[in-house]
């Protein structure tokens, strides 16, 4: 079993894009988490955390993300999660996700 | 939804160890809220099925919402011995239970107080009616008013709601009613009351005391015994609660031999902790059970009951003596007049002495006939016990090894019955839904279905049916039974559920030559039957119909393949209808008489072990993504289970300590549902230091939150050496 995964990411301007794969938990938020300090650090604004690959999140993941929405708001930037399923996006809600980030 | 945590306020079971009434908790807590089409709502029961718990299970929920509705549990008390006793009662509970939940203290319940004294501790918004009420009922004690002092008291709970105080009242056990010696007529009092009131209440008991009873508009609530499922998932929590080893096998003979009675289970699994006893065979189940018979509690509670219908020694001999001599009667009913001969009582005593036994089911009467309960099986042997150590004056020793010798042959036979009777297809309930409906003759006929249909998907056939022009009616059936009721020796052809009789007329026209008799039979053949067995089973149902007289009848019989053409050729010959056994299943579809058949065991029980770590929670959800796909759950609901497993894998993975690093896991599906079992070696939640489920910043210990929003019904336990998550979600149709 691999223990480290790759993130894919993009950038744009200002926007960078970062693609979770088919399950969030612990290694692969981990890995979303350092992916997006990077971009900050490179001086991205908008960062979108595209969701369309996610199939299944567990509570570990979702915690992860607040600390990327956390970084995020420090460095002055806006987060988007992208494409995100309706089960994840229920997910989301139940532990008051949605209230920190935009859905699109 | 009912909360599974709750503390245990009035009811003796834990909220999760409360199986198998969900749908009546539900129409309670509904009925309580006023969501009912009437304010009264009539829940009746045979003995010892858990009406009381029901009803201390919603009080306590209701207790622990502290909604609009403060919720009252009354229970009539054997040692009321009058109408104005229990009255006295009442206003005291009330006034306790109303001040308790206003003060959100369950410990007020605890207190010995008087009237006087709870008006005292009442919170202010109420203290001004509670002041009037009991100087009202004070004044009328003064003055012996005892009608006008127990119409007071019983109102106590409309004077509340006028005061703006919501209140859902719950009277239990009123047969013991029967038992009040003067003038007043309590059912009548509390009738009168209640159902001219606006508010939601609940009458209460056996069901032999309450059927007839004159309430006015009401809904109705039978509470039946658990299923065997249900039953089998009591004795599991029981045994884990109270350290008792169980199995399989043992648990599903508790099921069987207790009819699903909630009562008997638990106090077995009671008995077996307290006497540290394991429950791992058949042997030792039926060596606690000889013990329970022979002076345990199951025959202290019997021996209260016939104490109580026959207080003098002599009087409970003759009846012991009288059921027990039915238990061994062919003849299943004798007359009034012989039970009073052998009793020897005078009218008044023996009425009331055969009211009792009715109320209890121990008989049931019928205008002037005694049946005796032949299928309950514990009063059975109660009776036996006490008959052969009081009555025959056997030796005790020689009686308890007898007796355990007994029971210890029979209990693999209770369960090969029960196997046969669940395997059956049902005949008589698919008999009992006949109705007059027009349905294709290849749904019967062997011969047609075998030619055009056999081997074709399900959908094709049903389409078939649909433009079928070559129909039959069938008949509608008033009366159905398994024939060895009609005739006894028929037991000796094929077991009870392989075959019944149906009595009812052609096109509902009611003349004496409309009238006809369906005689059905399941039989046993692993391939088409031949000929010799059609003509063997058309014999034995035309014997049946010649015994019992039945001019017009037409036989039916089933085989699992269908029948031989020379077999076909028989069943023409004495107009009989055969079918296979996929025949009927699409009978029933057809009908849509899927829900007249009851329950039957599933067996769709998976089981899976996966190392702990290493995402392999990702296999298990996996796993049961499919067996959810496979039994019609909705993607949605699918995502949900997932994400709920995931995260019971993750709380056992995270926080168990596991020596063996595994996680057992159990998914069945039952008709309407999905249970997940989750279980794991280590430390339990109980065990672990109060920081180490500290959520870190708010943002984790959401597992546990998680798995209760996304799944119906979540519950956890405390097992000896680690956890066990159950948890389901129900199949939305």
């Amino acid at each position: 079993m691999n223990t480290t995964i790759t993130i894919p990411a993009q950038t744009a301007g200002e926007t960078a894009t970062v693609f979770a794969g088919d399950y969030l938990n612990k290694l692969s938020g981990e890995t979303i988490e350092r992916e997006c300090k990077r971009k900050l650090e490179a001086g991205a604004k908008r960062l979108i955390v595209n969701f369309s690959e996610t199939e299944i999140v567990n509570s570990i993941g979702v915690s992860i993300l607040l600390g990327v929405i956390d970084a995020a708001n420090n460095a002055g930037a806006e987060v988007i999660f992208s494409d995100v399923k309706e089960e994840t996006v229920e997910l989301f809600e139940m532990l008051g996700l949605t209230n920190h980030v935009t859905l699109n | 939804m009912v909360d599974l945590e709750r503390e245990k306020i009035l009811s003796n079971l834990a909220a999760e160890d409360f199986i198998g009434r969900n749908v009546e908790l539900d129409m309670l807590l509904r009925h309580a809220k006023a969501d009912g089409k009437t304010n009264a709502l009539l829940v009746s029961s045979a003995p010892s099925l858990g009406v009381s718990e029901l009803l201390r299970q919603t009080y306590d929920q209701l207790f622990f919402e502290q909604g609009e509705v403060i919720p009252f549990y009354f229970a009539l008390r054997k040692s009321d011995k009058t109408a104005r006793q229990s009255a006295t009662r009442f206003l005291q509970n009330f006034l306790q239970q109303v001040i308790a939940f206003r003060r959100q203290d369950s410990k007020i319940l605890d207190a010995v107080c008087d009237v006087c004294e709870l008006a005292e501790i009442a919170p202010p918004g109420d203290g001004y009616w509670i002041d009037r009420l009991t100087e009202t009922c004070q004044t009328e004690s003064r003055l012996n008013n005892d009608s006008a002092f127990v119409r007071n008291c019983l109102s106590a709970p409309l004077r509340a709601l006028a005061n703006g105080a919501k209140v859902f009242v719950m009277l239990d056990d009123l047969h013991k009613a029967e038992n009040f010696t003067g003038e007043i007529d309590f059912i009548e009092e509390i009738n009168e009351i209640f159902s001219r009131s606006a508010m939601p209440f609940v009458f209460a008991g056996r069901r032999r005391f309450l059927f007839g009873k004159d309430v006015n508009d009401t809904e109705t609530l039978e509470i039946k015994p658990l299923s065997f499922a249900e039953a089998g998932s009591l004795a599991e929590n029981l045994a884990a609660r109270y350290g008792v080893k169980i199995n399989e096998q043992t648990r599903d003979l508790l099921a069987v031999q207790f009819d699903g009675n909630p009562l008997f289970i638990k106090t077995l699994l009671q008995s077996a902790s307290e006497k540290r006893f394991s429950l791992d065979s058949f042997q030792k189940v039926e060596q606690l059970y000889t013990d329970e018979i022979f002076g345990g509690k199951i025959a202290k509670f019997y021996d209260a009951v016939f104490d109580e219908i026959a207080p003098r020694i002599e009087t409970r001999k003759s009846i012991l003596s009288l059921l027990f001599d039915a238990q061994s009667d062919e003849h299943e009913k004798t007359h009034v007049e012989a039970w009073q001969t052998r009793t020897n009582l005078a009218d008044a005593e023996f009425f009331r002495a055969m009211r009792l036994l009715n109320t209890n089911e121990i008989i049931g009467l019928t205008s002037n006939l005694v049946e005796t309960m032949g299928e309950t099986l514990v009063l059975n042997d109660y009776v036996a016990a006490r008959f052969r150590l009081e009555i025959v004056l056997q030796n005790r020793a020689l009686t308890v090894g007898e007796t355990l010798s007994e029971f210890v042959k029979r209990a693999p036979r209770l369960m090969s019955e029960f196997y046969r009777k669940n395997s059956a297809i049902g005949l008589r309930e698919i008999l009992g839904v006949f109705d007059c409906q027009e349905i294709p003759v290849a749904l019967l006929d062997y011969s047609r279905f075998k030619d055009d249909l056999k081997g074709a998907p399900n959908e094709e056939i049903l389409k078939t049916f649909r433009n079928e022009t070559e129909k039959i009616i069938l008949p509608q059936i008033i009366y159905t039974a398994h024939t060895v009721s009609f005739y006894p020796q028929f037991a000796q052809v094929t077991e009870r559920e392989r075959s019944a009789v149906a009595l009812g007329f052609i096109e509902s026209n009611y003349t004496d030559d409309d009238e006809t008799v369906w005689i059905a039979a399941e039989i046993d053949s692993k391939l088409e039957a031949k000929k010799e067995l059609a003509e063997f089973w058309c014999d034995r149902l035309e014997m049946v119909a010649l015994m019992c007289n039945f001019p017009n009848y037409k036989i039916w019989l089933v085989a699992p393949e269908g029948f031989s053409p020379d077999a076909i050729e028989i069943l023409q010959s004495r107009a009989a209808f055969g079918s296979s056994k996929k025949q009927v299943e699409l009978l029933v579809e057809f009908l849509g008489a899927k829900d007249a058949l009851g329950e039957k065991i599933n067996a769709n029980e998976y089981e899976m072990v996966v190392p702990m770590g290493e995402d392999t929670e990702l296999i298990a959800a996996q796993t049961v993504e499919e067996i959810a796909k496979r039994h019609h759950f909705a993607p949605k609901a699918i995502n949900q289970i997932k994400t709920a497993l995931v995260e019971a894998c993750i709380n056992a993975t995270e926080h168990s300590h596991s020596p063996d690093r595994k996680i057992y896991q159990k998914f069945t599906v039952e008709n309407d549902k999905i249970v997940i079992t989750i279980s794991n070696r280590g430390l339990r939640l109980s065990d672990k230091k109060a920081e180490e489920i500290q959520p870190n910043e708010g943002r984790r210990g959401w597992g546990l939150k998680l798995m209760k929003n996304l799944m119906d019904e979540v519950k956890f336990e405390q097992t000896d050496d680690g956890t066990r998550i159950s948890m389901t979600k129900y199949l939305k149709k």
